[in-house]
């Protein structure tokens, strides 16, 4: 109790309630811009923290950390570009929703999704998280294998119009990502000789290119009618409370689902929403709606993924091991702050650790108005005309790109992503699946080597660990389960064909 | 009309052209403006971390801001070749880590060479310590030796990456104990130390603050003396393995700065080294300030460059 009115005493400082408001709000705009993202909203603030006091350090990277991550949802909703990387199943049923003409309504469920993710995986943390803790270490190269395998099903779900030509984008996303250092041998793969491409290519300006270049693109190729060409944007709207309670399991299933997987070190808010997308486009009702527009697909990639937040702040505090790139940062702006993440944190500054709570609560708050304030904003983004807003998207990619490691190399990444992007699209392969298997590539690659090195080649030595049999299973129903129903209702519309034409 | 505008721009002109003398005769006034820290990792890694407490130590020494540029990947090598291709003013310096020099350069073909830099000196260094996982029946380096000698290739330790330092120090060790014990890369010490407390591999080489700071049992330290961080944790040495390894780095610049520049940054360096400020940001974040000259730094890379290189032709390229 002494903790907690100590927590409270500190939060109830201005500098500390200004740091956390300002965070969230600038944290949405630069997560909302293509091509910047959380880590590099927290990494311009960093040498802010050198000036303020350690509340107030805190509270404004936590600001920082989930109104960026929200704030990528409101660019994948209006111009089908993932604004952070973790916003990329987002692009799914939010662009779609928006094209429909229900832009206000996709701001709407990810705003509400976004909120309710990040408090409802702060609540569980702020009771669970030494035992959290606990669980997470129990995940070895096996199970991480597992899961990467479970995540990767999801390019299943997301290729439903041609299921070949999604797998081919798949494995070319998994493909691409494996330019670079070998991880076991430290070889080097297909570089080609050319140094840049031995240090692999980066996510965000493949990511980049691959969504917000393309879509110039393909706008800049489309002859636009002048009378279809905008698209009528809806005010913000709210879900109606009937909705909430309708989609409420999604909403609880989604964040637990982030949660998780934001104890897991090393596996990150972007790999949450895949997984979780695949998991709502497995379980939920309107599945068959997935990827036109369904606000179940929307809930399933923005409640995770802002849960993921608060799910990432787990390993980092109490096992100093952080959980994705990010809370990597904020793990160092810790350190600097006198901070020192353990397990004796927990034992020792129970205080510090509930405020961390706290802020993260307030900050998930701030999320919620910021939102709701600032995406009619966004929305009018829309309204400017195409070519201009286009231009826009170029300069910005290509400046945001740059400033993260200024190297030239990556700004060719993007123009070559970016026109790989359009022919992929031209030619009627989803780009969804490229990301996916990008993103998973690394984690899968490793953890299958690495088990193989500790099981000594003995691939059925992976099926004797529990929670991977477990995942194993999930990902062969997945996997198997729509196929076989795809074809016993093909056969009988086949059947019911023959019976007609008898 | 004329006449006087032609005047006035030759008069502009020789001005211009005295004031070209005049700061070129200053040119000895290193620093004038402000000087560029190149860093080969990404900000808020532990390179950072440390690349910003110098950089605040040399804003003092040298009078001028010294500001942090971060370009990371490929394990360091592009900002090392960014570096490199650097103008050698003395404007662009760069605080770098080991291991894009001494091992880098032997696993992939990088645009640079030991000799494309001018060393200034080194600043820091932390001894790498070998972990075990918890609850582990070794208690001393010799207890493992023995296991690994009746069980070959049984045991496994992890290590921040493949020819990451910490990975060829424990090949240079398990070459000097003669056994044989499974190397587990991973990506960084995140996932390493959480697959090694969660008991996944049975060690686990790094740096020694990663080894307090997470309350993880070490076996040996890598170092000439025990550490207070570590009680208990006896040296190699002691133990009758005769090496040291540890994380350590400094600051180089682009070969051929003016020699002015060099003796200017070389004594900023040398000041900054010995504040308090950064004997204490760098305990922090678990690592020592620890000074050697421009040449005995030079020396010390293409020692280690050379035992690593052997190491990685040996361990990695074997296959």
């Amino acid at each position: 109790m002494d903790a907690f009115l100590n927590a409270l005493s500190m939060l109830a400082a201005v500098d500390v309630l200004i740091a956390v408001v300002s965070g969230t709000l600038v944290g949405i705009v630069i997560g909302a811009l293509p091509g910047l993202g959380s880590l590099l909203a927290i990494t311009m603030v960093l040498p802010l923290t050198f000036v303020l006091g350690q509340g107030a350090s805190i509270a404004l990277l936590l600001g920082i950390y989930c109104g960026s991550v929200y704030g990528g949802s409101l660019s994948a909703i209006l111009i089908n570009t993932p604004g952070t990387p973790q916003s990329a199943a987002t692009v799914l049923d939010g662009y779609p929703m928006a094209k429909r003409g229900d832009a206000g309504l996709a701001l709407g469920w990810s705003t509400t999704a976004s909120a309710f993710g990040g408090i409802f995986a702060t609540v569980i943390l702020a009771v669970a998280s030494p035992l959290l803790a606990k669980v997470g270490l129990r995940f070895g190269p096996v199970e991480y294998f597992a899961l990467g395998l479970f995540a990767l099903t999801c390019i299943v779900s997301v290729s439903r119009d041609n299921l070949a030509k999604g797998l081919i984008a798949g494995l070319l996303g998994l493909f691409v990502a494996v330019v670079g250092q070998d991880p076991v041998t430290g070889a080097l793969r297909y570089d080609f000789g050319v140094f840049d491409l031995s240090a692999g290519i980066g996510l965000v300006p493949f990511l980049v290119g691959l969504f917000a270049l393309s879509e110039v693109f393909w706008r800049a190729a489309e002859k636009t009618d002048p009378d279809a060409a905008g698209i009528i944007p809806s005010a913000f709207q709210l879900p109606s409370l009937k909705e909430l309670r309708h989609r409420m399991g999604m909403l609880v299933k989604s964040s637990l689902i982030g949660t998780w997987i934001g104890t897991l070190p090393g596996v990150g808010a972007s790999s949450a929403s895949m997984v979780s997308y695949a998991e709502a486009k497995r379980s939920s009702r309107y599945k068959d709606k997935f990827g036109t527009g369904e606000p179940d697909g929307l809930i399933a990639s923005e409640a995770s993924n802002n849960a993921v937040t608060s799910g990432a702040m787990v390993p980092t505090l109490s096992l100093g091991v952080p959980g994705d790139p990010i809370t990597a940062v904020m793990l160092g702006a810790l350190v600097l702050q006198g901070v020192t993440p353990g397990p004796r944190l927990f034992l020792e500054d129970q205080s510090l650790v509930l405020f961390i709570f706290l802020m993260l609560f307030l900050a998930n708050i701030c999320l919620f108005f910021g939102g709701m304030l600032m995406s009619p904003l966004f929305s009018k983004i829309l309204r400017i005309p195409e070519p201009i807003l286009m231009g826009c998207v170029v300069a910005l990619v290509a400046t945001g790109t740059y400033s993260i490691n200024a190297n030239p190399f990556d700004l060719l990444v993007v123009l070559v992503s970016g026109v790989a992007g359009f022919l992929l699209r031209y030619n009627g392969f989803p780009l969804a699946p490229v990301v996916i298997g990008f993103v998973l590539s690394g984690m899968i690659e490793q953890s299958l080597r690495q088990g193989m090195i500790m099981n000594h080649g003995n691939f059925l030595a992976f099926f004797t660990h529990p929670i991977a049999l477990f995942l194993f299973v999930l990902t062969a129903l997945f996997l198997f389960a729509p196929g076989l129903k795809g074809l016993w209702s093909r056969r009988r519309a086949q059947g019911d064909a023959q019976q007609k034409t008898d | 009309m004329l006449i006087k505008i032609l005047r006035g721009a030759l008069t502009l002109a020789v001005a211009g052209l005295a004031l070209t003398a005049f700061s070129s005769a200053h040119a000895g006034d290193y620093p004038d403006h402000p000087v560029t820290a190149l860093v080969p990792f990404p900000a808020g890694g532990s390179t950072d971390l440390m690349a910003r407490a110098i950089a605040r130590e040399l804003t003092d020494a040298l009078d001028t801001n010294v500001v942090v540029d971060n370009r990371s990947g490929g394990a360091g090598t592009v900002g090392m070749a960014a570096l490199a291709r650097a103008r050698a003013d003395g404007y662009t310096i760069g605080v770098v880590p080991a291991a894009p020099l001494v091992n880098q350069p032997h696993m992939r073909r990088t645009p640079y060479t030991l000799d494309s830099f001018d060393y200034i000196c080194q600043f820091f260094e932390s001894p790498q310590a070998l972990a075990v996982k918890p609850n582990s029946p070794f208690h001393s380096l010799d207890e493992m030796v023995t296991y690994a000698k009746s069980h070959p290739g049984e045991l496994t330790y992890g290590s921040p990456g493949p020819g990451s330092l910490p990975n060829l120090a424990m090949e240079q060790f398990l070459e000097k104990a003669g056994v044989q014990v499974t190397h587990v890369p991973f990506a960084g010490d995140g996932p390493g130390v959480t697959a090694l407390m969660g008991g996944h591999v049975d060690m686990y080489m790094t740096m020694s603050n990663v080894v307090s700071d997470r309350e993880l049992q070490a076996i040996g330290l890598f170092s000439d003396a025990t550490l207070d961080s570590l009680p208990g944790v006896k040296t190699a040495a002691s133990q009758g393995y005769d090496m040291t390894a540890s994380w350590w780095g400094g600051i180089v610049t682009p070969k051929g700065i003016p020699d002015s520049a060099k003796a200017r940054l070389v004594k900023a360096c040398e000041q900054a080294s010995g504040t308090d400020r950064l004997a204490k940001v760098l305990e922090r974040l678990g690592t020592q300030p620890s000074y050697l000259g421009g040449a005995d730094f030079r020396d010390k890379v293409d020692q280690v460059s050379a035992i690593n290189g052997r190491l990685i032709e040996k361990v990695l390229k074997k296959k």
